[in-house]
């Protein structure tokens, strides 16, 4: 997407013969090479290129001054020329894969795409690490005293030490009315949705404080979730699925969608899951507002449910113990793994999708690698954890009663106690770590608290994804290309990169799938009809007679042929015994024969 | 019938006599038989009809009444049809006069005292069709509690004190078994291990089997009333001779040979003799069940070897599962109980309430059920294309050669290492998803060699979403740039030229890249 402006000096270059920069002075060509070598180049001239022919070449711009290192005015010369060096770790975060190995014949073709696709991955990857340096945000932490254990901080402490914009995060909602609540941030963190099982929602732009709106819909609220933005929320009411705005207007009644007990929306597929009391899973299409899959899991009451943000992925728990992933396009679970003797309480996938928690009914925690499905580690908590949630920095946060505790690198290094610990006013009901925050947000039986947990949230936001400070007119922008770019249901697979790899299925797997889905076989030899025809010479025994002229047509080319065969190899045979027998010596035993 | 004219020449004159007006009477007997069920069936009466019915009805309560006392079995599955029945009226309007029929009587009923009647009887119809049947075998099964369990050991059949099989298996109080009699046990004991690991195929054996005994009782019952039917008078001089036949029980086994139709005319007065048929029954369908005994034996052994490994790959999972964990301790105490949990468990019913109670005791030997059942299904099973009788001889009790079976047995592919095969704990679907195939690409594009090539060639995505601008600039930069509005002439004949001598000295998209991009970007 070159600008106009540059394109025909562009034309000219590629028409006209090169001019060769003159030679300057100061330059030592050999030099000069070794140091665009060792920048991994940005930038090289021309002529020296040329030189380099048979070396490896790399993708580089013809700077636009021809001149470099030096051309200051003052005539002082440039210390650090060319572009910074990246280091090589920070590189080797961005790989995607790694190189082919070109094919060793000569083709020009293949080689040049090869080339082309790689040296396109090494340039992103490149300007990727390169603009590594302007994510400056790191994550805090929490330090204690030497002797100190972090666990036994109080809020209060951390709220006191803290800047007045922070300490503000820290707070209690009295609602000891409608509790116990469930609670959801919306994908930005900015927003807040509270839904008390007595039928109270109230929507918040909780970091100002700003009530959005506040109802009572008469009605037991099993769950509450925000949509794709925070203009819209559902809420699983004691019968059926309801979609509010932000005004606390009701849009949809959703009576497809009944006895709804968690949901989960994922976000990229706009898709609103459900689990029900009844063991169904059902897919909802927030964008169309179509029900994209209903899948009767057969596992009875289903209340335990999160998502895996990696791939989409829905996780549920089951009274046996069991976690069970689904996708949509498939009727049975994908996977079905063992984690508990006891029924399973509650289950959280971290980010990159790379680790699972449960906490069964057996008071253990158990963190599991969700690639290979193995056991990492496994915790025995005093009293078992209710609730679980992980945070985007992999804090995990568990609630046991009405305490609160949260955890730090429970998969990497075995833990003992806890990284924090808090006393909420009542049973813990629905936790949920705040996006791009240092804060949990914690449901229990008498409201709200808001809690200060340093070193929870990612601490660089995408400004075109989840952008915190958005205006309206940016959310709008946003949905749209958010709209544009939503991905279809049918690309949930336990492998998100499934789509970049060839469909390896057999031909007459495919051919199998098609007639599946058409209904018939396309290939299917058609079945000889004989034409009518008329003046009596359609009788049913000519028409007999026609048929069997065809019948078995390519059966008898086989037989013909084999036939054949066999009658060329008996001649032949009886040619050599002939053979044999005249033109073989006469020995003197020969007389005794007959 | 040559052989039938030699048995006779072989008996003496009287023993024929005697022969023929039995076979006489065999064929009178048939004859009369037919002659009045052809008329019976012709029959158009409405009345009769309905009398007919009624009696049939009245008859068959009453045999149902004998039926509690001799085969409670029996008796049991016909108060289910009678309910069924029930139940049928009941939900059918049928009988309640809301028919096209009735609708039009019920106007003409105020003037017609005929339409009148028709729609009372209607009603009536339904009315005895909906009522309970009340018989010894429904009160007993209601007071059940209150009689000694020595008194209803004749009446009741046992799987009455069965658990019922419908009843959820996780339930632990359903599962208990109530004490069983010693005489069964003894039964039993022979195929003792069988018995635990095809329950299933037994309890199929057993329906079938009493069906079989159904369909037996009442075809004898059938006969019995054939017997009944036939006027006794016009047949003295037949019994009277066949009363002589008694005393030689060799002759009567030439004539059980011989007419099919007296084979089953035994009355059945007793109840022993009930059991006697039982017996014989029973010995008559005791082939096949050695058959399925050796059948089961062979699957025995290969589940006591699977059994093995179960127990092995049980002993793993539950290392898995009750891997040593480490204890996290907790500063803070719990000081409220789960008031939420509480809330949530109103709406849980019992079952589930005790299911989750005790979920932890068979948890793992049913996922091992389960996945064992998965990897069962999944396996490629050997096709049998015998056909017996065909190139040997056939018939009951005979088996194809194992040569033959060899023959016509196809192998069964080498089953698929399943996803999970070394994971314990984890049930992995082998369905392939169909949906993301769509979107793939199906066969390897041209110039690619293998399919590692070609994705690695797309494995860097294009976006705006994954790359610094100046990256997409580049990887979606045209093959020409032009400007806008300007105008393009066509080739002459000297551009031709050129591009031949271009390709004497060939031009690569690199070298181009060079020459271009730094004006471009």
């Amino acid at each position: 997407m070159a600008s106009a402006g540059e394109a025909p000096g562009g034309e000219d270059t590629h028409v006209e013969k090169k001019k060769k920069a003159s030679e300057r002075y100061w330059e030592e060509p050999g030099k000069d090479g070794n140091q665009t070598e060792k920048n991994d180049g940005e930038s090289k001239q021309l002529q020296h290129k040329k030189a380099e022919k048979s070396r490896k070449r790399k993708l580089e711009h013809k700077p636009r001054d021809q001149s470099r290192g030096k051309n200051f005015l003052s005539g002082k010369t440039d210390p650090f020329p060319g572009p910074a060096p990246v280091p090589k770790d920070r590189i080797q975060k961005f790989k995607r894969k790694e190189d082919m190995s070109k094919p060793r014949h000569k083709r020009h073709k293949l080689r040049q795409l090869i080339t082309q696709s790689e040296d396109a991955s090494k340039m992103s990857q490149n300007q990727a690490a390169r603009f590594d340096l302007l994510l400056p945000e790191d994550a805090g932490f929490l330090e204690g005293d030497e002797g100190e254990d972090t666990c036994t901080i109080s809020q209060n402490d951390i709220a006191d030490a803290v800047d007045l914009a922070s300490s503000a995060k820290y707070f209690n909602l009295k609602l000891s009315q409608f509790g116990p609540y469930r609670l959801d941030y919306s994908k930005t963190g900015r927003h807040l949705v509270l839904g008390g099982r007595r039928g109270h929602i109230a929507c918040l732009d909780w970091q100002s404080k700003q009530l959005m709106c506040e109802i009572n819909v008469m009605e037991s609220i099993n769950d509450v979730k925000w949509l794709h933005s925070e203009s819209m929320y559902a809420v699983a009411q004691k019968k059926w699925l309801y979609i509010y705005d932000s005004n606390g207007i009701e849009l949809h009644c959703i009576r497809k969608f009944n006895d709804v007990l968690r949901m989960q929306f994922l976000p990229y597929h706009f898709l609103l899951a459900t689990v029900s009391a009844t063991s169904f899973l059902q897919y909802l299409d927030v964008s169309v507002g179509k029900e994209v899959a209903a899948i009767c899991t057969k596992t009875g009451r289903l209340d335990v449910m999160c998502q895996n943000p990696y791939n989409a992925i829905i996780h549920l728990g089951h009274a046996n113990g069991t976690v069970t992933l689904w996708s949509p396009n498939q009727k049975e679970a994908l996977v079905k793994m063992l984690c508990h003797q006891g029924g399973v309480r509650s289950v959280s996938v971290d980010k990159t999708g790379l680790y699972m928690v449960t906490s069964g009914m057996d008071k253990k925690l158990k963190v599991y690698d969700i690639r290979t499905f193995k056991p990492l580690k496994s915790y025995f908590l005093p009293a078992g954890a209710s609730c679980l949630s992980l945070s985007q920095k992999g804090l995990l946060s568990a609630a046991t009663g009405d305490i609160v505790q949260v955890y730090r690198d429970v998969w990497s290094t075995p833990v003992t106690k806890p990284y924090m610990a808090h006393r909420v006013r009542g049973a813990v009901s629905g936790l949920h770590f705040c996006p791009f925050e240092d804060v949990l947000g914690v449901g229990h039986g008498d409201g709200f608290t808001s809690m200060l947990v340093p070193g929870a949230g990612e601490p660089n936001f995408d400004g075109l994804d989840a952008n915190p400070y958005r205006s309206a007119k940016q959310r709008q922008e946003w949905e749209v290309k958010a709209l544009l770019e939503k991905i279809q249901p049918e690309l949930i697979s336990l492998n998100p990169n499934k789509l970049g790899e060839v469909d390896r299925a057999t031909f007459e797997q495919r051919h199998q799938d098609r007639v599946e889905a058409l209904g018939f076989d396309p290939l299917a030899k058609q079945k000889f009809v004989p034409k009518f025809k008329k003046k009596g010479r359609s009788s049913s025994g000519a028409v007999e007679r026609r048929k069997k002229q065809v019948a078995h047509e390519d059966q008898r080319e086989l037989i013909k042929n084999t036939i054949e065969q066999k009658m060329r190899t008996e001649k032949e045979q009886e040619w050599k015994i002939k053979e044999s027998v005249v033109f073989r010596k006469k020995s003197a035993l020969d007389r005794f024969k007959k | 019938m040559p052989t039938k004219e030699e048995s006779i020449k072989a008996m003496s004159l009287e023993e024929a006599k005697i022969r023929r007006a039995e076979l006489q009477k065999a064929r009178a007997l048939q004859s009369y038989y037919e002659a009045k069920a052809r008329r019976d069936r012709k029959i158009k009466s409405k009345k009769y009809r309905k009398v007919h019915n009624k009696a049939k009805r009245k008859e068959m309560l009453k045999q149902f009444d004998e039926m509690v006392k001799t085969n409670p079995e029996g008796a049991l599955e016909e108060l289910k049809k009678l309910e069924m029945g029930r139940m049928q009226e009941r939900m059918s309007l049928k009988h309640q006069n809301s028919g096209k029929w009735a609708k039009s009587k019920a106007i003409m009923a105020k003037y017609d005292e005929d339409a009148r009647k028709a729609m009372q009887q209607q009603l009536e119809i339904n009315k005895e069709l909906t009522q309970k049947v009340a018989t010894a075998l429904n009160n007993d099964e209601e007071d059940e509690d209150d009689e000694e369990e020595a008194d209803t050991e004749e009446v009741l059949p046992d799987f009455v004190n069965d658990v019922e099989k419908a009843g959820d298996a996780s339930n632990p109080w359903m599962r208990g078994k109530l004490t069983e009699e010693e005489q069964e046990k003894e039964q039993e004991s022979k195929m003792a291990e069988e018995v635990i690991l095809l329950e299933d195929e037994e309890e199929m054996e057993e329906e079938v089997n009493e069906e079989e005994k159904l369909l037996r009782e009442f075809e004898n019952r059938r006969k019995q009333q054939e017997e009944d039917i036939v006027d006794e008078t016009a047949l003295s001089e037949f019994t009277s001779i066949i009363r002589g036949l008694t005393q030689k029980p060799e002759v009567e086994t030439i004539v059980d040979n011989s007419t099919p139709l007296e084979e089953g005319l035994t009355r059945i007065q007793t109840l022993e003799d009930t059991e006697k048929l039982q017996e014989t029954d029973i010995s008559e369908t005791a082939e096949p069940e050695v058959v399925e005994i050796v059948q089961a034996d062979e699957t025995a052994k290969e589940t006591s070897t699977k059994k093995a490994k179960k127990r092995k790959r049980n002993i793993e999972l539950k290392e898995v599962i009750t891997k040593e964990s480490r204890v996290v301790t907790v500063p803070l105490k719990v000081t409220t109980e789960e008031v939420g949990e509480e809330d949530m468990e109103d709406e849980m019913d019992q079952r589930g309430l005790i299911k989750e109670a005790f979920a932890g005791d068979d948890v793992i030997s049913d996922f091992l059920k389960e996945k064992r059942k998965k990897e069962d299904a999944g396996k490629p099973k050997a096709i049998d294309l015998t056909l017996p009788g065909w190139g040997e001889w056939g018939g009951k009790g005979l088996k194809p050669s194992r040569k033959k079976r060899q023959r016509f047995r196809t192998k069964p592919a080498q089953a698929v290492v399943r996803k999970d095969a070394k994971l314990p704990e984890v049930i992995m679907s082998e369905q392939r998803d169909k949906s993301i195939t769509l979107h793939q690409v199906s066969s390897l594009p041209f110039p690619f060699e293998n399919y590692a090539q070609f994705e690695s060639t797309i494995r860097c995505p294009l976006g705006r979403t994954w790359n610094s601008e100046k990256t997409v600039k580049k990887v979606t930069l045209p093959r020409v740039v032009t400007q806008l509005g300007a105008i393009i002439e066509p080739m002459g004949r000297e551009e031709l030229k050129k591009s031949q001598q271009q390709k004497a000295e060939p031009h690569t998209w690199k070298k181009w890249m060079e020459n271009n991009i730094g004006d471009i970007i």
